[in-house]
């Protein structure tokens, strides 16, 4: 395996993310090969860490004040064996061929789990939007639409949004694809309600991160019910993790954001909830904020010299990590496991650094990870 | 004070600049050749000198100018003279020795023909005969010399009239009167008379309001005086001139068809009148008999000999030729009222009877009396010919209403008039100062500007269509404060605390005469009103001091006047008594400034107006004329704009403001994504409460803070939001229901008022206007139709830069010795006070640890800034960036005690400042130079000097204070030294050896 | 407060349509299922992070082998 391995790193020297994405799954997935040599003498793991198509274009665009700018466009087209390609476009100047791949390699896997036929892609280019004026932005997006257009399709390849591609951006894309197509298709997720979208659905991965969890209790003849969670994260995930909790009969008594985080022991209730989804989503606040509203919760700013986060201390019977990559660390995993944490659900994507993870797997407490816990959608 | 649409059209009609005066009599007598004997130089020097006389003359008549006068002896002199040098007029006295009068002039003709030359005889007989009857076609004009130096004046003054008549009147229609006097003796003593009372009627009509050089320039305008000897001269000047002619006046016996003829003045006067019949028409003669006559022509009659003559002529000038009061009569000549000045007669227009003003009207009254103030555009405008359109009494009323009121606005903009308590009038006084002392450096500041704005007229610019003006002024000048101090005796109490000091200013009393001024102020001001500070320190017009001196605002409507009074004045006091709290005082003792402060107040129109119980501008802002931050597309010489809804207490205090650089205004780095627009967003505002007018409150209390999401309905929320759809995470900007969120999108993107445009003139009209770089306040009152909203300019002040330009740049030998260079620095100044460094270390820098090392530098900073130690700070990639793919994700607090940043470009790390993000506006709102390096190959090329480099050497032997695994902090053994040339770029770090 | 109502959905807060939000309940619910027997399969305890991985992965190549060499 580790020949394979050298190899695929030998060939793209300088893609290091991808390398690390494919080591990951690779490791994971060794049992696997070892009891079906079919999948070694079919060269599977060449075949599947190979994309089956890669897009460079040239994007070309003008400026407000006439001057010519040439950005980079791509879309790896990683893997159709289960269904069309999906997967986001992504305008950043950080992208590169290697950024995309690694996120394409990833996706692949991200779709599989989920029983809808997707298969996996992604895309983008080194524009950055920040500071460009509407009209750039729509210049651009047809620019790179003009290529794109030739390979994607409702049945072919279906893009979304990502970093730096929001609704207005979809809006463009999708104008010059029916325009260059001549037809009105699904060919874009993420499109307004006005013309062919669906719900953004934030919900969906907050909802499917309380479900997973209460599978996984099912499996062990539990339910929510009456269960303590401790959520972390203020967004949606979060705070549509929280609702379902609620709706199943659990109580949630965390919340936080990057500056700190609140404490509730009476339990975040509905109302308290829609006050939270008000503060983060329209009026952009801070956490603390809360607590001048629910005096009876207690706040806590991050202290950066500690090396855990307080909030996975607290006595608890089910941790949901909501915020962000690598917010659990070892030390907070073992935390959590002092504070009686039975299960661990993962909204975020990769909240737990690999020590975590380590540390949940050898306690033998359930643990969802993102991977499965936030697949749906 | 909106100027009134229908007469906008019309001001950009007048000249406002008084330019056509500058062109006026472009004639002028400056050197006089003066032949006479030494007897009769004798003669007229007898009462002393003449050319003192002459300056005397010229003087008491505020002329300016007094011609110079070279006297010869002799007629071959004088020729001999003249071939040299060139002399305007040449005035001969009869006895000229070898050579007669006659051949003099015909000599002095022949060598320049155009010199006028004038005899001035001292002596009636003096072959009067000769000189009365035949026309010496080389000498002009004949003078008698009766001992008056003022003949010479009225022959300096004749003869340039005759010279700029022409122009004058074609350019200007200046008016012409017509003196009819063949006789010497008459003519020598009426003219002086005439001009003297000319010029003094013109001066008193002159509008106070300007200033010395403006009735200068006005008086070039006054009306001319052309002499003729004979009927027949008289009638071809007659005919020749006759749109300007607006008096003749005549003698009875002078030459007709070469004969005298006692009747000719009669008939002259008769056909005159024949022609226009209501020519002012004066007949002057020796014999009273004449005077019956002259009442059927009808004219005025004055009896030449008469003993009050002068005051005869006086009280002509006065009543008939329109100098003195307007009376509004009704047509049968009966008295209604009398208007002494613009401001009456406007006054009295809007109510004299319709009769009174169509008789007036139709017999150009108007044009008349307004030209005798030398308003000449708006005596075109009234002239009758505009009224002939016009059937309705009422549309004339307004016509020359307006007309006259455009007017006197005009002429007051950007002038600083003294209040007067009868005067005052606010509607068109946009600067009046209570006081003779300084006004301090922010009032001033003002009023220059607003001065140079009116001179503007550049062909094309925005100025034309768009009305930017000042909100309505008063000053009370430092001698406000000098009499309170003194008045209440509060020397004493200098030294005190804060509160003390307050409650004795408050306790104290105004000064009668401020009190009584700021009493008139008040009956006439009802809007809201700001009072604040201008300090008389230079110093304080640069941003340190502001915010050190308290702002108030007042509702002002209370229904009591004594209450408004009362807040007004306490306003005041308090404002006086914040020049000697301990803030002030002690940032004037850190600068070194030892003078104490005395201060102006400045009172000044709140901008906005009234949504409900609360009154705001739609937008406030400040602009500066140059950036130092520019983010690409932006140029630095484009300067950079915040602007905010409400009050502008938003934008000084640092909250959330929209940041734009007028060159580009839909380039908006704040608001880059859906997210960025919702957290960076203004949420609420500063307004005036209306109803809370009971309690005087200290300080900006009176301010409310509303959420933008309570005032949906008010028109500039609604003008200048857009909504958000939170189930698409979208925004349009478009008014549908739907959350709002403030973008200005309406004003930046889709130029419902051409905001940009206006900064960018008046910016670099600041730059010009003030020799360096500018910081200008502003407020926008937005109308129901946008485009016509005003533009109020509300201070101006130089942004001290600390350093000029001259003085940043970088010497290429600087550059050779640096440690770290850079092409690509943003900021600006000169900074020799930081030793310490930190730096992620270049061998163990990882790219995926970023976020363990934005900790570490956290941690670093943290103690540092307990001990107040400012450092520089050096890494890979964009600082402060949210993508740790980008750079080191640090938050604000992480590096708040950095004084310099470094970001070394080419490390894997994409680089794009997060510019909307409070990092960014943290290191433009503090100045912190901010440097880029693009590492480049070791072998750079010699010849290029200024290239980015970074010499890690310099840092291997440094004391290390402190080590982690992927930072590292040094001490120099001296500061370094960082200079900052905003202007190019340029930035160039380097170690001096010690000394 | 902003409320959104159709016939679909309210964006803050309460549920989805009912078929949305048990379809997603299925959705779970055999991911679940999947992740679970793969990692049974491979003879680790209820090892959602490998049954996840072996669970994709077998669906994927498995998939890729029925296609033939494309």
């Amino acid at each position: 395996m580790e020949k394979i391995i050298s190899q695929i790193i030998q060939r793209d020297q300088h893609e290091k993310e991808f390398h690390q994405a494919v080591q990951e799954v690779l490791d994971t997935v060794k049992p696997v090969l070892d009891r079906n040599p079919e999948y070694r003498q079919q060269a599977v793991l060449q075949r599947i860490t190979e994309p089956e198509r890669v897009i460079m274009f040239r994007v070309p665009w003008m400026d407000d004040q006439g001057q010519v700018h040439v950005n980079r466009g791509f879309r790896v087209e990683m893997n159709s064996a289960i269904g069309p390609y999906k997967g986001g476009l992504r305008f950043h100047p950080s992208v590169t061929l290697s950024i995309i791949k690694f996120l394409a390699f990833e996706q692949v896997f991200k779709n599989s789990l989920t029983t809808l036929h997707m298969g996996g892609g992604k895309g983008g280019s080194d524009f950055n939007p920040k500071g460009r004026s509407d009209a750039e932005v729509m210049r651009f997006c047809q620019s790179f639409m003009a290529e794109l257009y030739r390979h994607i399709g409702p049945n072919t390849d279906v893009p979304a949004g990502d970093i730096g591609v929001g609704a207005r951006e979809i809006g463009y894309l999708f104008g010059m694809y029916k325009k260059l197509r001549n037809e009105f298709t699904g060919v874009l997720t993420g499109k307004s309600l006005a013309w062919g979208g669906s719900l953004i659905r934030p919900e969906a991965t907050g909802y499917g991160v309380v479900y997973f969890a209460a599978e996984m209790l099912a499996h062990r003849n539990e339910t929510l019910e009456g269960k303590v969670c401790l959520v972390s994260g203020s967004g949606n995930v979060a705070q549509f993790t929280t609702e379902k909790i609620l709706d199943l009969g659990g109580s949630v008594i965390t919340l936080s954001d990057s500056s700190g985080y609140i404490l509730d022991e009476e339990g975040i209730d509905t109302e308290k909830l829609q006050f939270v989804m008000h503060l983060k989503n329209i009026r952009r606040g801070r956490i603390r904020e809360y607590c001048e509203k629910y005096p009876n919760a207690v706040y806590t700013e991050v202290d950066p010299d500690l090396s855990y986060n307080p909030l996975w201390t607290h006595k608890a019977d089910c941790a949901m990590p909501s915020a962000t990559e690598n917010e659990v660390n070892e030390k907070d995993a073992q935390n959590m496991i002092a504070a009686g944490v039975q299960l661990v659900s993962e909204g975020a994507n990769m909240p737990s650094t690999p020590g975590a993870v380590d540390v949940f797997l050898e306690s033998k407490i359930m643990y969802g990870p993102g991977k499965a816990a936030n697949a749906g959608s | 004070m909106v100027i009134a649409h229908q007469a906008h059209h019309f001001i950009n009609d007048f000249d406002p600049h008084f330019k056509i005066f500058h062109e006026l009599m472009p004639y002028k007598v400056r050197e006089i050749l003066l032949v006479s004997s030494p007897y009769d130089a004798y003669i007229l020097e007898e009462d002393g000198s003449l050319a003192s006389r002459i300056i005397n003359e010229y003087r008491g008549l505020n002329l300016s100018l007094p011609p110079r006068i070279t006297r010869v002896a002799t007629p071959e002199k004088a020729l001999q003279i003249l071939k040299n040098k060139r002399y305007d007029i040449v005035v001969t006295m009869p006895h000229l020795g070898s050579m007669d009068t006659t051949s003099f002039s015909a000599k002095v003709k022949a060598l320049h023909a155009d010199i006028p030359v004038i005899l001035l005889t001292h002596s009636v007989r003096d072959d009067l005969a000769a000189l009365e009857v035949l026309p010496y076609s080389s000498i002009d004009n004949t003078y008698v010399w009766c001992c008056d130096s003022d003949i010479l004046l009225a022959i300096v003054k004749n003869v340039e009239d005759e010279a700029n008549v022409d122009f004058d009147t074609r350019k200007a229609m200046v008016r012409v009167i017509i003196l009819v006097e063949d006789t010497a003796v008459f003519r020598s003593s009426l003219l002086p008379i005439l001009y003297k009372e000319l010029v003094k009627q013109t001066q008193a009509v002159l509008d106070e309001g300007l200033n010395e050089q403006h009735r200068l320039l006005k008086m070039r305008a006054r009306p001319k005086i052309l002499t003729a000897a004979s009927y027949e001269e008289a009638l071809d000047l007659f005919t020749k001139y006759r749109p300007y002619v607006f008096c003749v006046m005549s003698d009875v016996r002078f030459p007709k068809d070469g004969k005298i003829n006692g009747n000719a003045g009669f008939e002259l006067l008769q056909t005159i009148r024949q022609e226009v019949p209501d020519l002012p028409l004066l007949m002057l003669s020796t014999e009273i008999e004449n005077g019956k006559r002259a009442k059927d022509l009808p004219a005025v009659f004055i009896e030449k000999n008469s003993t009050t003559l002068r005051e005869e002529i006086h009280s002509y000038f006065l009543n008939h030729l329109g100098f003195g009061d307007f009376i509004f009569r009704t047509p049968d000549g009966s008295e209604i009222d009398r208007a002494s000045n613009l401001h009456e007669f406007e006054e009295m227009l809007k109510i004299i009877p319709e009769e009174s003003l169509v008789y007036h009207a139709g017999h150009n009254h108007f044009s008349n009396w307004v030209m005798a103030r030398a308003e000449i555009a708006l005596a075109a405008r009234l002239h009758r010919n505009h009224f002939t359109s016009i059937t309705n009494c009422e549309d004339l009323r307004q016509d020359v209403y307006f007309k006259v009121h455009a007017l006197r606005k005009l002429r007051q903009q950007g002038i600083v008039a003294q209040f007067s308590s009868d005067d005052f009038d606010p509607a068109i006084m946009d600067f009046v100062r209570m006081g003779r002392g300084s006004m301090g450096g922010k009032a001033r500041g003002i009023a220059f500007f607003s001065s140079r704005l009116r001179r503007s007229a550049k062909p094309h610019s925005i100025f034309g269509d768009v009305p930017i003006v000042i909100p309505q002024t008063c000053v009370i000048t430092a001698d406000g404060f000098d009499d309170f101090i003194a008045y209440n005796d509060l020397f004493s109490i200098e030294e005190q605390d804060d509160e003390i000091i307050a409650k004795h200013f408050l306790e104290g009393i105004m000064p009668p005469w401020l009190h009584e001024q700021l009493g008139a102020y008040l009956t006439r001001i009802k809007y809201p009103l700001s009072i604040r500070s201008s300090s008389l320190l230079e110093d304080a017009q640069f941003r340190p001091y502001a915010g050190l001196y308290n702002t108030f605002m007042l509702p002002n409507n209370h229904p009591d006047f004594a209450v408004r009074l009362n807040q007004l004045e306490k306003a005041i006091k308090l404002v006086y008594a914040s020049t000697w709290y301990e803030s002030p005082r002690s940032f004037s003792r850190s600068i070194g400034q030892v003078r104490d402060d005395s201060m102006a107040v400045i009172i000044q129109k709140l901008v906005g107006r009234e949504y409900g119980d609360y009154f705001y501008p739609a937008i406030s802002g400040v602009a500066q004329s140059y950036n130092y931050y520019p983010i690409a597309p932006m140029q630095s010489e484009d300067g950079i704009a915040h602007i905010a809804l409400g009050f502008g207490k938003t934008v000084v205090e640092g909250e959330r403001s929209l940041r734009f650089s007028p060159g580009y205004p839909k380039n908006l780095p704040q608001f880059s994504t859906v997210d960025d627009i919702l957290t960076n967003s203004q949420r609420s505002f500063y307004c005036l409460s209306c109803s809370e007018n009971e309690r005087f409150v200290a300080n900006d209390s009176n301010l409310r803070n509303r959420m933008i999401d309570d005032c949906f309905d008010e028109v500039p929320v609604r003008l200048l939001c857009s909504t958000y759809f939170p189930e698409e995470h979208r925004i349009r900007d478009v008014d549908l229901k739907g959350h709002k969120v403030l973008t200005f999108a309406p004003l930046l993107k889709y130029d419902i008022y051409p905001l940009p445009e206006v900064l960018r003139e008046l910016l670099s009209y600041g730059r010009e206007g003030m020799g360096c770089e500018v910081e200008i306040e502003f407020a926008l009152d937005l109308a129901d139709d946008p485009m016509k909203s005003t533009f109020y300019f509300l201070q101006i002040r130089p942004i001290v830069t600390g350093s000029d330009s001259r003085q940043m740049q970088i010497d290429p030998k600087e550059f050779k010795k640096s440690f770290i260079a850079s092409g690509q620095a943003l900021g600006h100044g000169l900074y020799t006070s930081i030793q310490d460094i930190v730096y992620v270390k270049p061998e163990s820098f990882d790219t995926s640890k970023t976020k363990i090392i934005s900790r570490e530098v956290g941690q670093l900073n943290r103690s540092l800034h307990k001990d107040r130690i400012n450092y520089m700070l050096i890494g890979p990639g964009r600082w402060g960036t949210a993508d740790p793919w980008l750079g080191i994700p640090v938050q604000w607090s992480d590096i708040s005690g950095v004084s310099v940043i470094v970001e070394l470009q080419g490390y894997g790390l994409q680089a794009e400042v997060s510019q909307g993000s409070h990092f960014f506006q943290n290191i433009t709102s503090l100045g912190i130079p901010y440097l880029m390096v693009r590492e480049n190959s070791p072998s750079a090329d010699e010849k290029q000097i200024f290239v980015d480099a970074i010499n890690w050497n310099f840092f291997k032997r440094r004391k290390i204070i402190k080590e982690t695994e992927y930072i590292r902090h040094i001490r120099l053994p001296r500061p370094f030294t960082l200079k900052v040339n905003g202007h190019t770029s340029e930035a160039a770090v380097f170690l001096d050896k010690a000394k | 407060m902003y409320f959104w109502k159709a016939r679909s959905c309210t964006v803050q807060g309460r549920l989805l349509t009912l078929e949305v939000d048990s379809r997603l309940k299925q959705i779970m619910k055999s991911i679940h299922k999947t992740s679970l027997d793969a990692s049974n399969d491979y003879g680790m305890d209820a090892n959602y992070v490998a049954g996840a991985n072996i669970a994709g992965f077998v669906k994927v190549v498995n998939a890729m082998l029925d296609q033939g060499l494309v």
